[in-house]
């Protein structure tokens, strides 16, 4: 024999031939995948979302000028980041796609006769003992019935499916169980695929289309569902609260006007939540909050109980107190004769205990981000109410005569949720509440509103 | 992970197959295997429908199964020489070989002559570009394939004996 013989040879025995890998492999590749996958997401994600925060919160407060700048670039380069890195992913699915519709209707062929070849193999084997000259058995397709061949095709078809969304990888169905199974594939004879009309072949081809576009809906379901069917989840949270006011005047006084200042904050508490369905959800729970406004440099006196003033002071006191600007600073003029400070810091601190009923829409979900979006109002109970001056020469604390101890709040926002595994995840929820009445009297056009970035980790049962 | 899965569900028997020919024994490819789908999936996006994409998962596999044997190559100790070409007839026309018996032999055969045998001869690769892949002369590409081949005869032929005797 000629040496290029014995590639011939070699050849004509390899040829078609497959071999199915221990499942083990594919359980080792799944697993670094998903290990892979874990480090890289999120990170993007996070930084995404850190971004769109960042964002919202520059337009609602913007920083002074100096920094501003940078800042804007910051966002801006994030934004692009994650841009680019959507679109990879929509073309790296696109091309995954078109090849399975390119490849798919020749290879489930393959999948069909490799499982009868399975079944035929003794018989094979059998065959190759008496029938030397022959070698490997062809199996040839126009042999079936052409009516019994659809059948096949269509429930392995499905069989193999169930397999796929399984991810369990149970192409090992060969009942050998011999780890080297080796299936002589030599035995498909494609030109046998002539025997197909151009139209059974078109018709094939669209089949095996739709099903595997409803393959790939049935996976993603299935996916998700794993990350849905916990239905319950409670979370500890904890923020930190801006607050604010539609205006600058004071509720204490109304001599106070254009001088108020929100101060930073927290709230801490617990969420729980309920899954309606897929996209809805409500969440409720309970929650300590403090709202906290200053004024700075205010000339403090004392004056007759007829004052404008809503602070109540321990010892009986009434003071009144006009913002020490350069317009109004004119001592001679005004009737400031019992005036006690021309410099005194008022800060007014109140708190609730809050009880929000908020609805939550997801407007976006994978299998590990969820985007919700978060509307709904709050009751608040008061449980602080202070009020304190501090001047050069003394200090005082009090309290508000005219807050309400019941009010509400109007919540809107957005809440992310990043899944760790099937019962943990963080959530990010960036929120905006707006007091309805706080006041019984004398607000002095003073309407609260705060923003507060809600965080938290959740756990779902 | 659905797409990945695909791919491997597809593609993993011919894939398995090119690994138990490129390795020295069935624990190698297995690592060949996974190795390769590892770099394919890294790779993915590099993919640019250009030619079929059974080729391009093909010479992933093939690459990566040089990789590790290129690394592992001991140095030659046998004269490169090539042999002259022997034209001993064995009648190999209707012969019945077990398929593992076959992969058995491709593995035993030295690595390098396992490489150049496989390149040549089942994946159509020219001495010249087998010669830039491993790093070797033309020479030695050819030297190697006769060696291959030659090894490989010995084998069909004694294991046709054992055969004949029993």
């Amino acid at each position: 024999m000629e040496n290029k013989n014995i590639d011939k040879f070699f050849n004509e025995q390899f040829k078609n031939l497959e071999a199915t890998p221990n499942k083990k492999i594919w359980n080792n590749i799944e697993a670094k995948l998903k290990n892979k996958n874990r480090i890289i997401l999120p990170f993007w994600w996070f930084s995404g979302r850190i971004a769109a925060i960042l964002i919202v919160g520059l337009l609602l407060f913007p920083l002074p000028k100096d920094t501003s700048s940078i800042k804007n670039n910051d966002g801006q380069v994030i934004i692009t980041n994650s841009l680019e890195d959507k679109n990879d992913f929509k073309n790296e699915k696109n091309i995954i796609d078109t090849l399975f519709i390119n490849k798919s209707p020749r290879k489930e062929l393959f999948i069909v006769d490799n499982k009868t070849n399975i079944k035929t193999q003794k018989k094979r084997q059998k065959n190759k003992n008496i029938k030397k000259v022959e070698g490997p058995v062809i199996v040839k397709i126009k042999n079936y019935k052409p009516e019994k061949k659809k059948g096949l095709v269509s429930t392995k078809n499905a069989m193999k499916k169930i397999f796929l969304a399984d991810n369990s990888t149970k192409i090992n169905v060969d009942s050998t169980s011999n780890k080297k199974s080796i299936i002589n594939k030599k035995s498909i004879k494609i030109n046998s695929e002539k025997e197909f009309t151009s139209k059974e072949n078109k018709n094939i081809d669209k089949k095996e289309k739709i099903k595997k576009t409803d393959l790939n809906d049935f996976i993603n379901k299935k996916e998700l569902l794993k990350y849905t069917q916990k239905q319950w989840s409670v979370a500890p949270v904890f923020a930190v609260l801006n607050s604010n006011s539609f205006s600058d005047s004071s509720p204490i006084d109304k001599n106070l006007s254009n001088s108020t200042e929100g101060k930073n904050t927290f709230s801490y508490g617990i969420k729980v939540g309920y899954k309606i369905n897929n996209k809805w959800s409500i969440q409720s729970g309970i929650h300590i909050q403090e709202m906290s406004y200053t004024n700075n440099k205010v000339i403090v006196g004392t004056a007759s109980s007829n004052t404008s003033s809503s602070a109540i002071f321990s010892n009986q006191t009434v003071f009144y107190f006009i913002r020490n600007s350069a317009e109004s600073f004119d001592l001679g003029t005004n009737s400031l004769t019992n005036t006690i400070s021309s410099n005194g810091n008022l800060s007014q601190n109140y708190g609730y205990v809050e009880i929000p009923v908020e609805l939550k829409y997801s407007f976006y979900t994978n299998k590990k981000i969820e985007t919700q979006l978060v509307a709904g109002f709050s009751s608040l109970f008061l449980n602080k109410n202070e009020i304190n001056l501090n001047t050069n020469e003394f200090s005082k604390s009090g309290n508000a005569d005219n807050l309400n101890n019941i009010n509400f709040s109007g919540n809107l926002g957005f809440d992310f949720n990043y899944s760790f595994d099937k019962n943990w995840s963080a959530n990010l929820n960036p929120m905006i509440k707006t007091q309805l009445n706080t006041f019984n009297k004398n607000a002095n056009g003073f309407k609260p509103y705060f923003f507060g970035v809600y965080t938290g980790i959740s756990y779902r049962f | 992970m659905a797409a990945q899965t695909q791919v491997y569900q597809i593609f993993s028997d011919k894939l398995f197959v090119l690994c138990l020919k490129y390795s020295r024994n069935y624990q190698d490819a297995e690592d060949t295997l996974q190795d390769s789908f590892l770099i394919i999936f890294d790779k993915i996006k590099q993919y640019k429908n250009k030619g079929s994409f059974e080729g391009w998962l093909k010479r992933i596999t093939i690459n990566t199964a040089l990789q590790k044997y290129r690394q592992e190559s001991p140095l030659e100790l046998v004269k490169e020489v090539a042999d002259t070409e022997e034209v001993e007839v064995l009648d190999l026309e209707n012969p019945v070989f077990n398929i593992e018996v076959l992969i058995g032999f491709i593995q035993k055969l030295p690595d390098r002559y396992r490489l150049v045998f496989n390149l040549y001869a089942f994946d159509n690769y020219s001495h010249k570009e087998i010669a830039a892949l491993l790093n070797i002369s033309e020479g030695t590409s050819k030297s190697n394939l006769s060696r291959a081949r030659k090894k490989l005869k010995t084998q069909l032929e004694i294991h046709q004996q054992k055969r004949q005797k029993a």
